[in-house]
């Protein structure tokens, strides 16, 4: 008790206690507080110009972005339109030229078939009476062996060429449109083996429509970092005005 | 009446002052420092004995009063809020400057505790005696018998154990007995 009391006492004694302070106490401490405010407005200052600055940044990255992408666009649609000209180009003249040669071909087929028909057809039209003759001497071909091992090889061959001949009297304009529709579908199906051969995967089209679709979500990030940014500016001006 | 018309008066004119000061007045600034500065200088001295480096702990306590006056929650006192500032302030310098050394045995304590001679001393006198202490001792002396600390506060802030900070106590009592005994003596010898 005696001890409480005594230090009780030593406790009102001290707490009562006032030292005087310096007299320029208060203008040292104005100094440090002015100095510290001034440090607290520039880091401030420095903050806002910080996010102007990256406001900025942000804007031209995604205005030369948005450029590049309008460039790269009008690249790709102009290869996606000048690519088949170029590639289709020659491909068309090609298979005009080669459907030309085929026609020619055939056409050429045709005049030989012609050719080769007309005598016939000239040889039957103009004489019946061989073709009769033509008849006997199949039938006598028949019968005399020997003459078929003897002349089996030239017999053979003028009855296959006869009988190409009378095939190709059968030949019509339908006929020969069917043929020419095979030969192009012929063609056709060569030129896209040829093509399929000739593709050659091309990495920068890859890479472009990767990226096309990459900075589709760029772009929407950069949206979304240029909302923060105002947000942030926003709340910060107001705090600020109030 | 009168005088609780005066405390209500002083509270609200605080209030006010403190209400500026976070807007950061210096006028209202330097109207509480000019209210609180004396007694801060003397609860630093406590702590410090040179007097030229109580008043920088006390500067540098002021300067967080007024940095972070936002942090003060109006539940208790401001003086006591401003105190316990100063407080920090001066333990911190303390361990700076690394005068303030703990022995860490712990003292195998008495059931009594040296008793201090009820006596009539001038706060001067007193002041000598505490700052006689070693800092350990003074700092857990002042701590608890004039802050008011608990002893698990004290450790909590000062990163001790309880136990050494009962030890130290005690140490800081005897010492102190020792000491005021001596000035007992002394003073009754001039008399």
């Amino acid at each position: 008790m005696v001890q409480n009391k005594f230090e009780n006492s030593m406790r009102e004694q001290l707490e009562a206690r006032k030292l005087p302070t310096p007299q320029n106490g208060w203008h040292e401490l104005q100094g440090r507080l002015d100095k510290h405010d001034t440090q607290k407005k520039y880091k401030k200052w420095l903050m806002y110009v910080g996010i102007a600055a990256s406001v900025v940044g942000v804007a031209l990255v995604s205005f030369f972005m948005f450029k590049s992408n309008t460039t790269h666009h009008i690249v790709t649609d102009v290869q996606s339109v000048e690519n088949p000209k170029v590639e289709q180009m020659p491909t068309t003249s090609k298979m005009k030229v080669e459907e030309l040669n085929t026609v020619e071909n055939i056409k050429g087929n045709r005049s030989l078939v012609v050719t080769e028909t007309k005598p016939k057809e000239h040889i039957e039209v103009a004489n019946p009476a061989q073709n009769k003759i033509a008849k006997d001497k199949k039938v006598l071909q028949n019968t005399t062996a020997e003459n078929l091992e003897a002349n089996g090889i030239a017999s053979g061959n003028t009855i296959v060429s006869e009988a190409s001949f009378q095939e190709s009297e059968q030949i019509t304009d339908a006929y020969l449109e069917d043929l020419l529709e095979e030969a192009n579908q012929d063609l056709q199906i060569q030129q896209q083996g040829i093509k399929r051969a000739k593709q050659t995967v091309n990495a920068e089209v890859l890479l472009e429509g990767v990226e096309n679709d990459i900075e589709h979500s760029f772009r929407e990030k950069v949206f979304d970092v240029v909302k923060k940014g105002f947000g942030k500016v926003k709340t910060a001006v107001v705090e600020r005005n109030k | 009446m009168k005088p609780l018309l005066k405390v209500i008066q002083l509270h609200k004119n605080q209030e006010y002052l403190i209400k500026k000061a976070l807007k950061n007045s210096r006028d209202a600034q330097q109207a509480l420092y000019t209210m609180f500065a004396p007694k801060m200088l003397s609860h630093c001295r406590y702590y410090i004995n040179d007097m030229h480096h109580a008043e920088e702990v006390m500067h540098n306590g002021f300067f967080k009063v007024f940095t972070q006056l936002q942090s003060f929650q109006h539940q208790g006192s401001f003086e006591g809020w401003v105190r316990k500032i100063m407080t920090r302030e001066a333990i911190s310098y303390l361990r700076q400057k690394k005068q303030m050394v703990f022995t860490e045995t712990e003292h195998a304590l008495s059931e009594e505790s040296p008793v201090l001679a009820d006596s009539q001393l001038s706060v001067e006198i007193i002041q000598n005696a505490i700052d006689g202490l070693p800092e350990g001792y003074k700092t857990v002396f002042v701590m608890y018998a004039i802050e008011g600390y608990k002893h698990h506060e004290i450790a909590s802030e000062l990163q001790i154990s309880v136990g050494t900070s009962k030890s130290q106590l005690f140490k800081a009592r005897q010492l102190l007995q020792q000491q005021l005994e001596e000035l007992n003596a002394t003073h009754y010898g001039t008399k």
